[in-house]
């Protein structure tokens, strides 16, 4: 059994994790208030964030992370009442908030020991800004307790003032005022309250355990009607309670005074006593030269006896409509939080489920070979079957850790708006295709080489407003990321629509750090992909952005060890698009088993565009092509035995072509022997071949041979442009 | 002082989540699988709160806190149940049985402690 | 009973009792009968709080009528040494510690006072 210790780091942990996911929320809420500073959804996600930190926080005693948030969730409660009102300045502060607030709860549970002075400091001076914000200097802390009232003017505080009439049997069914008045000091700083007694009978007729207690309270808070009243929610049924906002007139006090049960004096002096009402306006209202009560209040109609248990709301700005389609509205985003419930796993547990699962599949690959060989029909079938289940449990499991990328892009939001303001560029970003998935290990070790692309089209891309301006465009630059499924492949492009690549600039440097030769006659995209090479920077002035000393061949890199390709594509003066091709896992794919000499290879079956028989003749009438005719297109082939240097491939007899394809760029392999689908594990090459052009794995057969999977848009680069170099357009022409 | 809850649930996980939040804010507390295991635990120890699931083998909640009301020493103890949004029904019931409070599920732990609060001191 | 009385020799008209260790809902209809019955021979009280380690609405409210039903006849009722488990309540319900003390006789009791 776990100790309570355990328990207490095992919530912890849960907490860091909670805490790590409204973080996030809470950013993308502020990102979206920057566009719209009334977007209600967006505030109550905020404050909800905020909220949720604080109570989880409380939960485990880290009174630094409640006390800091604390400011902010006052603050946002007011925005969410607008009393205050969002804008700019207000964001911006938010934003920071959230961050050090994220810093702050690293710091709680990472380390030990006292804040440093540096973090005291900006501590107190968030604290600062957002108490600016509020309209009482005063602190409302529920512990703040020890702060005296030194007189001090009520003016402009959120002062409310709660009625309470508990219900006679509040005492028997356990629901005791003690314990709601004490969470009310939860929420602010009870100013001034005063218990009524006057409900209570003659000692003969009194039973003790009948509640006949009232309370007139006047609450110091930065809170909402709402909180006060979920504050009595379980005594609702039976307890007459009126909450009256701050700001309330004069008159709806004297109202309630004339309401409630006791002697109207008596409640005179105690709303005076609360600072709810001046003397003179209690006199002025309670006088007996008033004829009429209704008449003092500038009303007609005499105003109905509140029913008990109803909780009357008495504010001239909120509607009964308004609170019942906020209450409707709030119930929806729970039912939508109820369906979108995850269990968490470790990513260690799901890491060796995966594993497990690429064994089950060689295994059952093996089971397949000898189920063949004993060609056994009943045995067959059985085996058929588990294939297909195993093929289910595979592409379940391998879903599991399928994350959709627009978490990542959405991250970026905050990217482009603080890089914007810093270089004063008016930016726009546009994000499609949010809902496409992808490995949660490659999104992680995406997230990095996308960030630099991103800064780069914000810094490089996208020109000032003045040159924008200047060139024709609009003022606002545009970036849009995009995901998308290809073949097998996701592809993430980033494009904006700023200067594009200046290829002279490109090519002249390209050849001053001596990457190319003067010799070299080059298309334009393959001037444009030197921006990838080793060495290369083409930003003229280092900003404190692009001056990080990563350079684009570091991007590439850290795409192709992912087994993905960076692609540019830019047209000068109209923007640049980079784009990503990554494979869609790291861990088992959709195969396609061939077979040329004794050699084994796999093909990833989302790349077989088709497969075609080439006969004797065929073969013959292209043996000194290195392309075919297939339906009018022009296909460049090459043998997998000639690439891979196979020799005892088959070189006359009838052969099969595999018509691979990717992205734009289709060509045809041959083979010697077409093998059908296989569900491929992926194991990563050893180091010796670490380096080798054109394979991206190995992988066990059932038969416990190995294959290599083949890294067919590496192997498709080479065709093709091995392919235009050897056939020049002329040459092509007569063909 | 410290104060006592009874958390009175078939279901181990939940069981276990309530219990953790509360012992992370200083409660002590005990548990038991359903409504005759709730009142075995009862045992005499003054508790500040018991909280019942609805839907229990053996004794469920609704009838675990008619029985609770019937026994001179818990009769005023404070009852929160766990319902869940379709489960009006048998909260009205539940409020009868003078359970008169209540924690819809799926909640998390500061839902849990904001409701502990309200009705312990 | 939780109720005990220290004989008060200077005063043989007051009632000195103690409460102690609980002042809830569970036990004021025992101290409602008790109280009753020493009203037959007593009209003036003291009430020692000092042990007093837990109390509710109910206990305060018991305390509350009880010192209403002596104030019509003009008795005092006196809460002596109240424990911090009475202070935390009347505290929080902005009663004061010498309430119902006339004349205030609290001992350490004014420490919170206001």
């Amino acid at each position: 059994m776990n100790t309570v210790s355990d328990e207490h780091q095992e919530g912890l942990e849960i907490f860091a994790q909670e805490a790590e996911e409204l973080l996030l929320q809470a950013e993308q809420a502020l990102l979206v208030l920057d566009e719209d500073f009334h977007d209600e959804d967006a505030i109550n996600e905020l404050f909800r964030a905020f909220h949720t930190v604080k109570g989880g926080a409380g939960l485990f005693g880290l009174n630094n992370i409640v006390d800091f948030t604390h400011h902010a969730e006052s603050l946002l409660s007011l925005i969410r009442d607008e009393v205050c009102v969002l804008d700019e300045s207000l964001v911006s502060l938010f934003l920071q908030t959230r961050d050090f607030l994220e810093k702050l709860i690293d710091f709680e549970l990472n380390q030990s020991g006292e804040l440093s002075e540096e973090f005291q400091q900006e501590n107190s001076s968030l604290v600062t800004q957002l108490q600016k914000y509020l309209p009482s200097t005063k602190d409302t802390s529920a512990d703040d307790s020890k702060e005296t009232d030194d007189g001090e003017s009520t003016e402009g505080i959120a002062q409310w003032h709660i009625s309470l009439r508990f219900g006679i049997d509040s005492l028997r069914n356990g629901m005791d005022p003690n314990s709601f008045i004490s969470y009310l000091a939860k929420l602010g700083k009870v100013e001034h309250i005063v218990l009524i007694d006057e409900a209570i009978p003659e000692w003969t007729e009194f039973d003790p355990e009948n509640c006949y207690l009232g309370f007139e309270i006047n609450l110091l808070a930065l809170t909402s009607k709402q909180e006060i009243e979920d504050v009595f929610e379980f005594v609702l049924d039976d307890c007459k309670i009126e909450i009256l906002p701050p700001g309330t007139l004069a008159e709806q006090y004297i109202k309630l005074i004339n309401e409630l049960p006791e002697d109207d004096l008596r409640l005179g002096e105690i709303l005076v006593a609360c600072g709810a009402l001046t003397k003179r306006e209690v006199d002025a209202a309670l006088s007996p030269q008033e004829l009429s009560i209704d008449n003092a209040i500038g009303q007609d109609k005499p105003t109905p006896i509140p029913q008990i248990g109803e909780i009357i709301i008495q504010d001239n700005l909120t509607t009964k409509p308004v609170v019942e389609a906020a209450l409707k509205k709030q119930q929806r985003t729970k039912s939508n939080k109820a369906a979108t419930e995850s269990i968490r796993v470790n990513a260690e547990k799901l890491e060796s489920l995966i594993n497990l699962v690429g064994e089950l599949v060689i295994g059952n690959a093996n089971v397949n070979i000898h189920a063949k060989r004993i060609a056994d029909l009943a045995l067959f079938d059985a085996q058929e079957n588990m294939s297909r289940l195993v093929a289910e449990v595979r592409d379940t499991v391998l879903g599991l850790r399928m994350v959709q990328i627009g978490e990542t892009f959405n991250r970026y939001k905050r990217v482009v708006r603080e890089v914007s303001k810093t270089l004063n560029k008016s930016i726009r970003l546009e994000i499609s295709g949010a809902e496409t998935e992808l490995d949660k290990t490659l999104i992680d070790k995406i997230s990095d080489p996308l960030l630099h692309l991103v800064r780069n089209a914000l810094d490089h891309g996208i020109e000032s407003k003045e040159d924008r301006l200047k060139a024709g465009k609009d003022e606002t630059g545009l970036l849009s990321l995009e995901a998308f499924h290809d073949s097998g492949t996701i592809v993430i492009q980033i494009k904006d629509d700023g200067a594009g690549l200046n290829k002279d600039k490109i090519l002249a440097k390209a050849i001053d750090k001596g990457i190319i030769d003067t010799e070299h006659e080059l298309t334009d995209h393959q001037i444009h992909m030197l921006i990838f090479e080793a060495g290369f920077s083409t930003a003229e002035q280092v900003t404190n952005l692009s001056g990080r000393g990563v350079g684009m061949d570091v991007v590439r890199r850290n795409i192709e060890a992912l087994r993905g390709e960076a692609d540019v594509d830019s047209v000068e003066g109209h923007g640049c698009t980079f784009s990503i091709r990554l494979p869609l896992t790291l861990a088992i794919i959709d195969g396609f088993h061939v077979r040329v000499g004794d050699s084994h290879y796999i093909l990833p079956l989302d790349m077989v565009e088709e497969c075609i028989e080439l006969t004797d003749s065929q073969a013959k009438a292209h043996q000194h092509h290195d392309y075919l005719n297939l339906r009018g297109e022009i296909l460049p082939f090459m043998h997998i035995g000639e690439i891979f240097a196979i020799d005892n491939h088959n070189e006359n007899c009838r052969a099969n072509i595999v018509v691979v394809k990717s992205g734009n760029k289709k060509a045809g392999l041959i083979v010697d022997e077409l093998l059908g689908e296989h569900q491929t594990v992926i194991k990563p090459l050893g180091q010796v071949f670490r380096n080798l052009k054109g394979l991206s794995g190995s992988t066990i057969l059932g038969s416990g041979e190995v294959a290599l999977i083949i890294d067919v848009p590496n192997l498709l680069q080479q065709i093709v442009s091995k392919f235009q170099q050897a056939s020049n357009p002329k040459n092509l022409a007569k063909a | 002082m410290t104060k006592n809850i009874l958390i009175v649930d078939d279901s181990a996980s939940v069981r276990s989540v309530v219990s953790i939040a509360l012992k992370g804010a200083g409660y002590e507390v005990t548990q038991a699988c359903d409504g005759v295991d709730g009142l075995k635990k009862l045992d005499g120890t003054r508790f500040h709160l018991i909280i019942s699931d609805v839907n229990m083998p053996n004794m469920d909640g609704i009838t675990f806190v008619q029985e609770l009301k019937k026994l001179a020493a818990y009769k005023f103890t404070p009852v929160c149940m766990l319902t869940t949004e379709a489960g009006q029904d048998k909260m009205q019931q539940g409020k009868a049985a003078g359970a008169k409070a209540w924690i819809v599920k799926p909640f998390q732990p500061p839902k849990l402690l904001a409701v502990v609060e309200k009705l312990i001191p | 009973m939780t109720i005990k009385q220290n004989t008060s020799e200077d005063n043989a008209n007051l009632c000195h009792l103690s409460i102690a260790e609980e002042l809830t809902i569970y036990v004021v209809l025992s101290y409602q009968e008790i109280l009753t019955n020493y009203l037959a021979s007593y009209d003036r009280f003291a009430l020692d709080l000092s042990d007093i380690e837990e109390i509710d609405s109910a206990g305060v409210q018991l305390l509350i009528a009880f010192h209403q039903h002596l104030k019509k006849m003009n008795y005092p009722l006196q809460l002596l040494n109240l424990s911090d488990a009475v202070k935390t309540i009347f505290d929080r319900y902005g009663l004061k510690h010498d309430q119902f003390c006339i004349p205030a006789i609290t001992g350490e009791g004014d420490e919170h006072g206001e």
